[in-house]
């Protein structure tokens, strides 16, 4: 749900714009600073995220995922009659990589979950960053099919209309977002991303996955605006403004390398579920082995939006040191300081 | 048969306006300038009269919205970013009149540059970054889709010997994948070649048979596109795809049965404008709505 509003539930006062950049130069050279960044500020924060088992797309993902969200307290109750916007991770169209894109069957079992629960509209957005034309990856991703099957609406967020909100907490220089309407007509947005390595922010998971929210009509293909102002920056300033309430990843098979959409597939066999992004993609990362607090915009999400501290997160579902499946980096000295 | 796709085609376009000369993104979404250029010069290929009154009204809607900078913005709520001044510049050109708007069209294309960025040792990127053209926003990086759409926009205008369109031929050659085809325009990274789309590759090629001669570059991304526009039906990529195809004269035979399919499944939804103008203007080709091919060859090699 869009709130101008940075008020966090559970939310003491987080670290300023300068402690955040002074992390985020030092991040290169190592991860004191961001470590000592996570320490400060997020002791006040707890949430709970929860890792389910799926070794394959054939499974029941509905009934995984349901039974997932109603291990975090979440129900009929909290989705009967509201208006549900799904944004899966749709980057690139190639039927040849399948792995690049959030699998149409967990699109296709959330929206289960949600209808069951009696929400009153569900439907799929997505603002691609790399192709331009939504029909063709649709088409060439599978998941145009399985909408239809489904009867689930899509909405193209490139091209939507738009309206502004302010970035007044910012960590970029950008001083308003435009941001597609169909974000006002839902009350729950979900980000359903890919579990993925990314080659510019480290990993790409539910936070970094509205960077597909931003309409491309304003911001370009790709989204080089936001690359501008700093990506670990935009992707903090992002989820402040649009308030995503709940994200499940998508890492049944995930992509490890060259990702986003070069990398090799990487069966991990979860789904990684919450309502706290930080918290869930922290846990996600954990899961591809790699340790959080490295990647520069989940430190800086650290007691902002969220925890991203092991000890700070309730852990329900499979244990994570049960299902840890190190991702491959690439190699590149840029990708130096994802390593131990 | 084909002449009933068409007709119907262009009716549901036609209905779909929303207000004189005006189309948004969607059946019912507020008007936008670039629905309404690719409609407005997908009617004017009808060459009826008819369409060029639709045409028209669509210029002197998109004129309304020009701003002082000479730029065309998104709509006339999102003023910038001015990457739509292209299209519109398209369209003035392609009518009578609005001499004036074009003026300050083109100057204020020729003044906005992409960002060009310094190499450092170990440079994930494989394009040549110093390398300047037009970007989708001021203050970025140069991009493949925007720079083909000035480089239609200005050769159209006459303008093809500017040192700007020869740069903007010489990005788009640069950013072509080696494997064939154009993406978003990034050929090369982390020394991988990455995917082509037939979208952004229709554009180039569109957008060089204005300027270019035919490089070994070219065949390669015409042999992509024959292969990728066999296995979508989508209209966009369908569209500007065969309009690449047709400017180098490499019109495939099955061409009609992609665009009659491709309009079948789009009847089956609610179509969109943008749908239905680019299936219409690759039906009728680029022939000299986008400039007259071959008029300024400025690139002899290869």
């Amino acid at each position: 749900m869009v709130d101008e509003s940075l008020t966090t539930q559970n939310s003491p006062a987080g670290p300023s714009r300068r402690a955040f950049m002074a992390g985020a130069g030092l991040l290169a050279g190592g991860t004191a600073s961001t470590l000592a960044i996570r320490r400060a500020d997020e002791s006040g924060w707890r949430t709970d995220v929860f890792v389910a088992r799926a070794a394959s797309y054939n499974e029941d993902l509905e009934a995984i995922i349901r039974r997932g969200l109603v291990e975090l307290g979440l129900g009929p109750g909290w989705a009967r009659g509201k208006s549900v916007l799904l944004k899966p991770n749709l980057v690139e169209p190639s039927k040849a990589a399948p792995h690049i894109n959030t699998h149409p069957a967990v699109v296709r079992a959330v929206a289960g979950v949600f209808r069951g629960w009696g929400a009153g509209d569900v439907f799929v957005a997505e603002g691609q960053g790399h192709c331009r034309d939504s029909a063709y990856v649709l088409e060439q991703s599978g998941l145009g099919p399985v909408l239809d099957e489904a009867r689930l609406e899509f909405v193209d967020l490139n091209h939507d209309e738009t309206f502004t909100r302010s970035n007044r907490r910012g960590f970029t220089h950008l001083k308003t977002f435009h941001l597609p309407t169909s974000l006002k007509r839902a009350d729950l947005v979900v980000s359903l991303p890919k579990m993925k390595t990314h080659h510019w922010a480290g990993v790409t998971l539910a936070m970094k996955n509205l960077f597909g929210v931003m309409p491309g009509v304003a911001y370009g293909w790709p989204k080089n605006v936001l690359h501008h102002a700093g990506i670990p920056e935009s992707i903090l300033d992002i989820n402040a403004v649009v308030r995503p309430d709940l994200a499940i990843v998508d890492g049944i098979i995930g992509m490890e390398g060259d990702g986003p959409i070069m990398g090799t597939p990487r069966s991990s066999g979860v789904l990684v579920m919450g309502t706290n992004l930080p918290g869930v993609d922290a846990t996600a990362t954990r899961l591809m082995g790699i340790d959080p607090t490295r990647i520069s915009y989940l430190a800086g999400a650290s007691g902002w939006l969220g925890p991203i501290a092991e000890s700070h997160i309730r852990q329900r579902g499979e244990r994570i040191d049960q299902m840890i499946s190190p991702y491959a980096i690439l190699d590149h000295p840029s990708l130096a300081f994802l390593r131990g | 048969m084909i002449r009933d796709w068409l007709d119907d085609a262009r009716s549901r376009l036609l209905g779909l306006r929303q207000g004189p000369g005006a189309w948004g993104y969607r059946a019912r979404s507020r008007p936008a300038a670039e629905p309404s250029s690719l409609a407005a010069l997908a009617i004017l290929a009808g060459s009826s009269e008819e369409g060029r009154a639709v045409a028209m009204a669509a210029g002197r809607r998109l004129a309304t919205i020009q701003q002082a900078d000479g730029s065309i913005g998104v709509s006339g709520d999102l003023t910038v970013p001015g990457w739509p001044t292209s299209l519109a510049l398209l369209v003035w050109s392609n009518l009578d009149g609005f001499e004036a708007e074009r003026a300050r069209a083109v100057g204020w294309l020729l003044g906005d540059k992409g960002t060009s960025l310094s190499r450092t040792k170990d440079d994930p990127m494989g394009h040549d970054t110093s390398i300047v053209g037009w970007p989708w926003v001021a203050g970025t990086h140069s991009w493949v889709e925007p720079t083909a759409m000035a480089l239609l926009a200005l050769s159209r205008q006459g303008i093809s010997d500017h040192p700007r369109v020869r740069e903007g031929v010489r990005l788009l050659l640069d950013r072509a994948i080696p494997t064939g085809g154009w993406n978003l325009g990034n050929p090369i990274v982390f020394q991988k070649p990455l995917r082509p789309l037939p979208g952004p590759t229709g554009l180039a090629l569109l957008a060089l048979s204005r300027s270019a001669s035919r490089l070994k570059i070219i065949d390669q991304g015409i042999d992509y596109l024959k292969i990728a526009l066999a296995e979508t039906l989508a209209p966009v990529s369908i569209g500007w795809g065969l309009l690449g195809l047709k400017a180098w004269d490499a019109w495939p035979i099955e061409a009609e049965a992609w665009l009659a399919s491709s309009f079948a499944n789009l009847s089956r939804k609610e179509p969109g404008p943008m749908e239905l103008a680019m299936l219409l203007l690759a039906w009728c080709g680029p022939g000299s709505l986008f400039g007259d091919p071959g008029s300024g060859k400025v690139i002899h090699h290869g």
